[in-house]
């Protein structure tokens, strides 16, 4: 996810953290980019519905229900993905850079 | 050592009996081996004299034959020796008097009151002996094995938001303000789940005890409950509540049965203890449930149980001589599930289970790849140019202030949940009143004013030991109708009240603290169940209707505190939505959340500002919704006060205007001329002339051929020339000068139609009609007269002197000079091409939005800012109280104005004049403001890659309402198809 990229080197950029060996660099994006991931897809669950929330707690114990029948269930959960996404990563940002509101 | 009495024998010594082979006296014996240890002790540490402790020990076997002795009459009693009994009790009386009496004289103040200590605990464990032995007297033996999974996590969840909220509220300083941020709001949820995860593996404890032990203390009422739900009464059993109690299987029974039987007849080896057979007990248990496990059982090691309770009491019924097959005579094994905890909920179970799948690693990254992409492409090109100015170029996606209203939302149900838990466990809430208030400051002002709002819509909760109280008044009148009375009340309201906690999941009943809850909520369902017993049959049937009576009041009580606590909730998220939204972005997103919080038919505020004008349900909560919150979605206060007119009404324009509506062009009005070719039968035609015809002769007698003067042009043309005079009559007609003059014309007859068709003169002086066989009439249309095989179609074709004006009649005479007869084999149409002026009316917008504003700043509403069209929304704010949200007024055309200055797009911007950021993404606006704004928007955009700008593109179309995207649609097909009407023509 070439975005998701740029949006952690840019954030290691502005925190200053330039001067590092390339191979810590991508463990470093790695490990953030997890973070972060694992963040956005919290806040997803945290803003379903209760209908929607029951429905999934049900789904989440059938071994037939794969990763992709969960995107598509979020996808139409009625969480705005987006709006959840960026807030997540614009809060991840300020707190990373200290800047928090 | 110990006293043994004979029968009737009540001064002590008497025969052997055999009864210490039988009795606890091993445990006598046990402790006062523990207490001498423990004198020992104090002597060698100094703190008591030798003398001292040897009068300890003195004083301790006493008590210990008086324990021997109560425990002697006890079990006569069980044996039915009545008489052996109370032999034993007087015996025992006499020696605790003694004791005392001497005890007392060398006894200090201190060990005097300990004395009197054990005395009071002593009756009070005979007193419960007494009656749960008399209780199981005649039951058989029941054992429990019960699942407290549910109330573990409740349990674990209280203890995590205890922890956490401690830590948050202990930080200081700047790292304090951090933790306070990271673990007391942006993150509290993923913390509270960690600290959850903790107590519940048992990684974390309180007071040095893990959520299992803390749980299995407090587990004794829910086993009695299980116990007697499963000999008694299974009302015992909150089954609405979740818990259920089933028989286990036949082969865990046998298992459990046999490890009974085993201990209650074994014989305690020389040297071993009561203890030690206890031990052996569990081990043996533990050993068969693991092996059960190994076998591919699911055998929960963590589920607590009565077994050995259970074990003990067979023990001490066999002791009494009662055959064993008799004591384990209808035992049975049970499997429960405990739902002991409090009702009340927040609904978090589901959640938490979806929590825990994601972080089993059972699901990777499960939201679509092209929405965390487009989203951070979003994230990277705001922080890149530093300004927010960009999220109105990428489609207002910015939601800081939607979102930060729906964290309140959730945090605000979180904390009414936490109150009303606290509430129910004894913890009251009471609030603060306005003096108080007054004192405090700040963080502390504002915690006491959000607690008492929170505070005052919590439930009507009744504590479980007036609910008790008044079952026992009843039951204890005087038979009559008073009695009845009082019973139907207490037990109905005591039942209503236990069925609506357990259904509904919202408790109804407080009790006076977290580890009183269960003794009390036994004590309640015993006496419940007792009462309802004792309710004369008559009753039985009255009681259903003062239940229900009962039930309505409540339900209307619990909605009535719920709705006030939605609509509180949704003046504070929508408090802190606003803050953000005035101060901050100017670009909104629908948040489906936040808009359902406001249910329209219960915000009197709306009906006050005059805002329904509809008898439509729909439209009147669509109107509602859309002017409360100033998102994207069909809100515009256009539904109440905006109306879009089309230029050519004028009767509406005029009406609008004269009722105060501003008028402000939207779109410009213009002509269009538009062309199109049409198929015209020649009996059709309005240019079908009606003529007179005269006949001039060429001059000469005879016909010799040159009365046709009309000649075939060389492509398809008719050519006339003609030279001389004709005459008629007496008229002479000389063509040359005719012609100079105009008078000379062509007619051409098709289908019995005539009509006048245009000339020109060519190089030689001559006029042609027609070219390529298509001829031209004076009125446009244009005939093919004469085929490509150069047949004449016409009927004839005539050249001809005009003699003027038609008539009154509308008849032309026409002096026929020459003709030319053709085939009258014409069978097509005439063809004309038609103009015709197209107007576009242009669109205006009309607004009464000051008025509005008004209506809804006096009944207490707002008007946020919308970037998209730049127009005023209507919104709420707090009825009392300061108001955080701002006022703001509109002026004319798009601008906003705040409190007469204007509004400023980011707190950086504050203080300065720069205009409000309110211009669209594609437009400009026609105030200057909107067109700074408006270019910054762009050059932001410019600055974005390819990918960038159609993500955002998509991103921003997606969030239009429907009527934006088809402005836009219609703008952007515009532009591509450059205004070409004639190509659109074509």
């Amino acid at each position: 996810m070439q975005s998701v990229d740029e949006f952690i080197e840019s954030l290691l950029k502005d925190k200053g953290i330039t001067d590092i060996d390339p191979e810590i660099k991508e463990e470093l994006v790695a490990d953030m980019k997890a973070r972060l991931m694992d963040q956005i897809n919290k806040a997803a669950i945290m803003q379903l519905s209760e209908e929607k929330a029951d429905e999934l707690a049900r789904l989440v114990d059938d071994p037939n229900f794969t990763n992709e029948k969960m995107t598509e269930f979020m996808t139409n959960s009625g969480v705005n993905l987006t709006e959840v996404a960026l807030d997540t990563m614009l809060k991840f940002r300020s707190f990373y850079l200290g800047t928090g509101e | 050592m110990s006293e043994k009495l004979g029968n009737g024998d009540a001064q002590g010594g008497g025969q052997e009996t055999g009864w210490e082979s039988l009795h606890n006296y091993a445990g006598i014996d046990e402790k006062t081996e523990r207490i001498n240890d423990k004198i020992d002790d104090y002597v060698s540490k100094g703190i008591i004299s030798e003398e001292h402790a040897e009068r300890m020990k003195a004083q301790r076997e006493k008590a210990a034959d008086i324990e021997r002795t109560e425990s002697d009459a006890l079990e006569a009693k069980l044996s039915g020796g009545a008489e052996e009994y109370g032999a034993r009790l007087r015996r025992m009386h006499e020696l605790t008097e003694k004791f005392q009496a001497e005890s007392r004289a060398e006894l200090d103040e201190e060990e005097k009151e300990e004395l009197e200590e054990e005395k009071r605990q002593r009756e009070a464990r005979k007193k419960q002996l007494e009656k749960e032995l008399a209780e199981l007297e005649d039951k058989p033996l029941v054992a429990i094995n019960a699942d407290f999974t549910h109330d573990k996590k409740e349990l674990a969840h209280d203890l995590a938001e205890q922890d956490l909220n401690a830590e948050v509220a202990e930080a200081k300083g700047v790292k304090g303000i951090v933790k306070r941020l990271w673990k007391g709001t942006l993150f509290k949820k993923y913390f509270e789940k960690k600290y959850e995860k903790e107590y519940l593996a048992g990684d974390r404890e309180r007071d040095g005890k893990t959520v299992h032990e803390l749980i299995e203390e407090q587990s004794e009422s829910a086993m009695k409950r299980f116990v007697l739900g499963a000999t008694e009464d299974m009302r015992f059993i909150h089954s609405k509540a979740g818990e259920t109690l089933e028989e286990a299987d036949a082969e865990t029974g046998e298992k459990v049965k046999a490890a009974i039987e085993k201990f209650a007849t074994a014989k305690i080896p020389e040297g071993k203890t009561l203890e030690d057979l206890k031990l052996q007990f569990m081990e043996e248990l533990g050993r068969s449930e693991a092996e059960a496990k190994d076998d591919g059982k699911n055998i929960d090691p963590k589920l607590i149980n009565n077994y050995l309770e259970v074990a003990i009491q067979a023990r001490q019924r066999a002791e009494h001589g009662i055959a064993i097959e008799k004591v384990m005579e209808g035992f049975k094994v049970y499997n429960a599930e405990a739902r002991d905890g409090l009702r009340t909920e927040a609904h978090r179970d589901n959640i938490d289970k979806i929590v825990n799948k994601i972080e089993s690693s059972r699901f990777g990254q499960f939201i679509p790849a092209e929405v965390v992409a487009g989203a951070a492409g979003v994230a990277f090109a705001l922080t890149q140019t530093g300004a927010r100015a960009v999220a109105g170029v990428a489609g207002g996606i910015v939601a800081s202030g939607v979102v930060s209203g729906l964290k309140e939302r959730n945090r605000i149900t979180e904390d009414r949940a936490r109150m009303l838990r606290d509430a129910a466990n004894g913890l009251e809430y009471s609030g603060m009143d306005e003096e108080a208030m007054k004192d405090l400051k700040g963080r502390a002002k504002k915690t006491a004013k959000y607690e008492k709002r929170i505070g005052g819509t919590l439930y009507d909760l009744q504590p479980a030991s007036e609910l008790t109280a008044n079952l026992e008044k009843a039951m204890a009148m005087e038979p009559g109708e008073e009695r009845s009375k009082a019973l139907m009340q207490a037990i109905a309201e005591a039942r209503v009240r236990i069925d609506f906690s357990d259904s509904e999941q919202k408790d109804l009943i407080s009790y006076s603290s977290a580890d009183k809850r269960g003794d009390e909520r036994l004590t309640l369902d015993r006496l419940l169940i007792q009462a309802e017993k004792t309710l004369p049959e008559g009753d039985t049937s009255k009681i259903e209707s003062v239940k229900e009576h009962l039930q309505s009041e409540i339900e209307e009580g619990v909605d009535e505190k719920d709705e006030d606590f939605r609509k509180t909730r949704a003046w504070l998220a929508l408090k802190k939505a606003g803050k953000t939204m005035a101060i901050g972005a100017a670009s909104f997103v629908v948040s489906q959340e936040v808009i359902a919080t406001i249910d329209p038919g219960k915000i009197g505020i709306f009906e006050k500002a005059g805002l329904l004008k509809t008898n439509n349900a729909a439209d009147a909560k669509e109107t509602l919704l859309a002017s409360g919150f100033g998102f994207n979605r069909g809100m515009q206060i256009t539904n109440v006060d905006q109306v879009k007119v089309s230029g050519d009404d004028q009767v509406t324009m005029e009406q609008l205007e004269q009722a105060g509506y501003q008028k402000t062009e939207l779109s410009q009005g213009f002509s269009d001329i538009q062309t199109k070719r049409v198929q015209i039968n020649p009996a059709d035609s309005d240019s079908a002339l009606k003529l007179k015809w005269g006949w001039a002769n060429n001059g000469t007698k005879a016909y010799d051929g040159n009365e046709l003067r009309i000649f075939n042009g060389d492509n398809g043309s008719l050519v006339s020339g003609m030279k001389g005079i004709s005459t008629m009559g007496s008229e002479t007609f000389d063509y040359a000068a005719l012609a100079d003059q105009g008078k000379i014309t062509g007619i051409m007859n098709i289908g019995g139609e005539s009509f006048e068709i245009a000339s020109r003169v060519d190089s030689a002086g001559k006029l042609v009609f027609g070219e390529n066989g298509v001829f031209t009439t004076t009125s446009g249309e244009t005939i093919k007269a004469i085929g490509s095989n150069g047949e004449k179609l016409y009927k004839f074709f005539s050249v001809v002197v005009d003699q003027g004006d038609p008539n009154a009649d509308g008849i032309r005479d026409v002096i026929s000079l020459a003709t030319d007869v053709g085939s009258n084999s014409f069978s097509g149409t005439m063809e004309k091409v038609v103009e015709t002026v197209v107007e576009h009316p242009g669109e205006y917008l009309f607004t009464k939005a000051t008025e509005t504003v008004r209506n809804i700043t006096a009944a207490g509403g707002i008007i946020v800012p919308d970037a998209r069209t730049g127009l005023g929304r209507a919104g709420v704010r707090e009825p009392e109280g300061d108001v955080d949200i701002m006022n703001i007024d509109r002026t004319d055309g798009p601008e906003m104005i705040v409190g007469g200055e204007r509004i400023t797009s980011t707190k950086s911007n504050e203080g300065n004049e720069t205009p409000p950021p309110i211009a669209n993404e594609f437009g400009s606006s026609e105030t200057s403001g909107a067109s700074t704004r408006a270019s910054e928007a762009l050059n932001a955009f410019r600055n974005l890659d390819n990918a960038q700008r159609a993500e955002a593109v998509q991103t921003a179309f997606s969030n239009m309402g429907p009527e934006v995207q088809q402005s836009f649609l219609e703008s952007l097909f515009a532009a591509l198809l450059g205004g070409d009407q004639g190509q659109a023509a074509a």
